[in-house]
């Protein structure tokens, strides 16, 4: 098992966000949670990463408890997120944006990294190359301030930033927010993409239905609990989630 | 030309790079911790007791002393948001309490200056005053053009690594955004240290330069606080060429604002510029609009 949410209780300050909630993701997944606004998925992911400490319960990343561990003690273990609403670096260009995502394992602090390093523990400009090739429109854009780009390129640069290092498992948050509809799949198909690259997603989506057809298994939130738990096929072909949770009547 | 606007001019650019520096320093570390870091004006003080005391009591020579003085500046930065910043943080103090908290600071270091070297003014210059050079009508001393010159290379040396290296981008990330920073995996209580590190040694370097310049009191930080404040503010805060072009600004004004009258409206000038600024455009010269600013 890649990740073991187990018992997970969230409180801001006294209001309870998450009660008692697990969860698994094992390697090569895709795991989508879905469910309404405010039923607590992002606090789910925030918790995972560490961006939030939870009241109770344990995370396991690898068989290691990472209970109350920063999100960037985490990065170099694997676990990297792309958090809700896309921010990404605003004042500085799409090149450093990415750039930043190698953080961990450029050499010394007082490097230029920009330029070639003499030792390079990485070759940035290769995996910078790859995001490229994943989200061509980047390439173009790389001297470009990100705070200018627009919100689904913004949300590229959010997405590449995390796959500089090639997490073992990627969080996202709303992946599809900020895409015109019908870039919407284009999106998917990126995540599918990543996964077949080797890299575990568990992911939050507003967009239910295309969430769990690319899925393989999916969590239905309601309220600060876990409602539905399955494989996303049979989630799609449960009545009562189709009608709670899907829009259909 | 006359005689009397040039020497304002130069007067006008020596204060104006002492303005910028503090108001740098500030603002280096307004960006990581968002909010206003008022003990900022006593690390100027202690930067000039630092050197002071290298200088008078310990016989170092000019150059160390200035170098020893920004370093122990940085520690006292450092030292400040350790033992009080930092707890607060932990408990998720609002912002009203840093500040309250950064007041408390500003009074209790300055009173233990005044305890140390006693309420009187010091002065640092030792031997006769030595004639300055003739410039353009003008006279300007050794001391000013070491004020100048070495207020420059500590700006250009702060572009440089928040431009270039690998420590100053991270720092400008976390000034974007200390989430995004947090899950790229920058730590962010570490950039917060090199801030408070890096600002504090150029507070530091004002003092250490105003102490050759001219006599230093215990509560020499507070006016120079505020001046550093207003630079900062209507070059628009958060922003470090902004904070540079409100440094000089603010000394240009100032100066040649008293060319027509009395040299007691300095203060009055850099407080009406601050309010106008704050009514026709408070993101300053080179701030974002849209940023709420948040003291
Ligand atoms: N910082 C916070 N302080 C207090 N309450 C919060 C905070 N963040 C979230 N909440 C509350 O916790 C609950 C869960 O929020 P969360 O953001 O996890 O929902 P979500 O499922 O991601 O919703 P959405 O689909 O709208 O993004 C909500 O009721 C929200 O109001
Ligand atoms: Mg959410």
């Amino acid at each position: 098992m890649l990740l073991e949410v187990k018992n997970l209780t969230v409180y801001y300050d006294a209001v309870l966000a998450l009660e008692n909630i697990s969860l698994t993701v094992s390697g090569g997944e895709i795991v989508a949670m879905i469910g309404p606004n405010g039923a607590g998925k992002s606090t789910a992911l925030k918790a995972i990463c560490g961006l939030l400490k939870p009241q109770s319960g344990d995370v396991l990343f690898q068989g290691e408890n990472i209970n109350g561990k920063q999100p960037y003690q985490l990065v170099e273990k694997g676990l990297c997120l792309v958090p809700e609403g896309r921010r990404v670096f605003t004042s500085m260009t799409v090149l450093e944006n990415l750039e930043m995502g190698a953080y961990t394992v450029t050499s010394g602090q007082w490097s230029v990294v920009s330029r070639k390093n003499r030792q390079p523990k990485v070759d940035i400009r290769q995996l910078v190359e790859k995001i490229f090739s994943l989200f061509p429109v980047l390439n173009k854009r790389q001297k470009q301030k990100a705070g200018t780009l627009s919100s689904g390129e913004q949300q590229m640069v959010a997405i590449g930033r995390a796959l500089m290092l090639k997490p073992k498992l990627l969080l996202l948050d709303e992946p599809s927010l900020g895409f015109s509809p019908n870039y919407v799949d284009t999106v998917f198909e990126k995540i599918k993409e990543i996964n077949r690259g080797g890299t575990t997603i568990l992911l939050v989506e507003q967009n239910a239905r295309m969430a769990l057809e690319y899925a393989d298994r999916g969590y239905v939130f309601e309220i600060g609990k876990i409602a539905f738990e399955d494989k996303a096929k049979n989630l799609l072909e449960n009545d009562e989630v189709r009608k709670s949770f899907l829009g259909e009547r | 030309m006359n005689n009397v606007f040039c020497q304002l001019l130069v007067n006008a650019v020596i204060a104006g790079s002492i303005y910028a520096l503090i108001a740098l320093g500030f603002t280096v570390i307004y960006r990581t911790v968002k909010f206003f870091h008022f003990a900022h004006g006593v690390v100027y003080t202690a930067g000039a007791y630092f050197a002071y005391t290298l200088i008078i009591s310990l016989h170092l020579n000019f150059a160390l002393s200035f170098f020893l003085s920004m370093v122990l500046a940085a520690i006292l930065g450092i030292a400040i948001d350790r033992f009080v910043y930092y707890p607060l943080r932990q408990q998720n103090a609002s912002n009203l309490i840093f500040l309250l908290a950064s007041f408390g600071v500003f009074i209790f270091l300055q009173n233990l200056i005044q305890l140390i070297y006693g309420a009187q003014i010091l002065t640092i210059r030792t031997g006769p005053i030595k004639e300055g050079h003739h410039f353009l009508g003008a006279v300007i001393t050794d001391v000013q053009i070491l004020i100048l010159a070495a207020s420059i290379i500590l700006m250009i040396f702060l572009w440089l690594f928040i431009q270039k290296t690998k420590l100053g981008k991270a720092m400008r990330a976390v000034a974007d955004d200390p989430v995004a920073a947090n899950v790229v995996g920058i730590n962010p209580e570490r950039m917060i240290r090199t801030s408070f590190a890096i600002g504090s040694a150029l507070a530091g370097a004002a003092g250490i330069l105003i102490s050759f310049e001219t006599n230093i009191e215990p509560t020499m930080g507070f006016s120079a606080l505020l001046k550093g404040i207003i630079a900062a503010i209507i070059g628009g805060i958060g922003s470090i060429p902004g904070a540079v072009l409100g440094g000089f600004f603010l000394g240009l004004a100032e100066n040649l604002g008293i060319w027509k009258i009395s040299a007691g409206w300095k203060d009055c000038i850099a407080f009406a510029i601050l309010i106008i600024f704050l009514f026709i455009r408070p993101w300053g010269f080179l701030g974002t609009k849209t940023e709420k600013e948040t003291i």
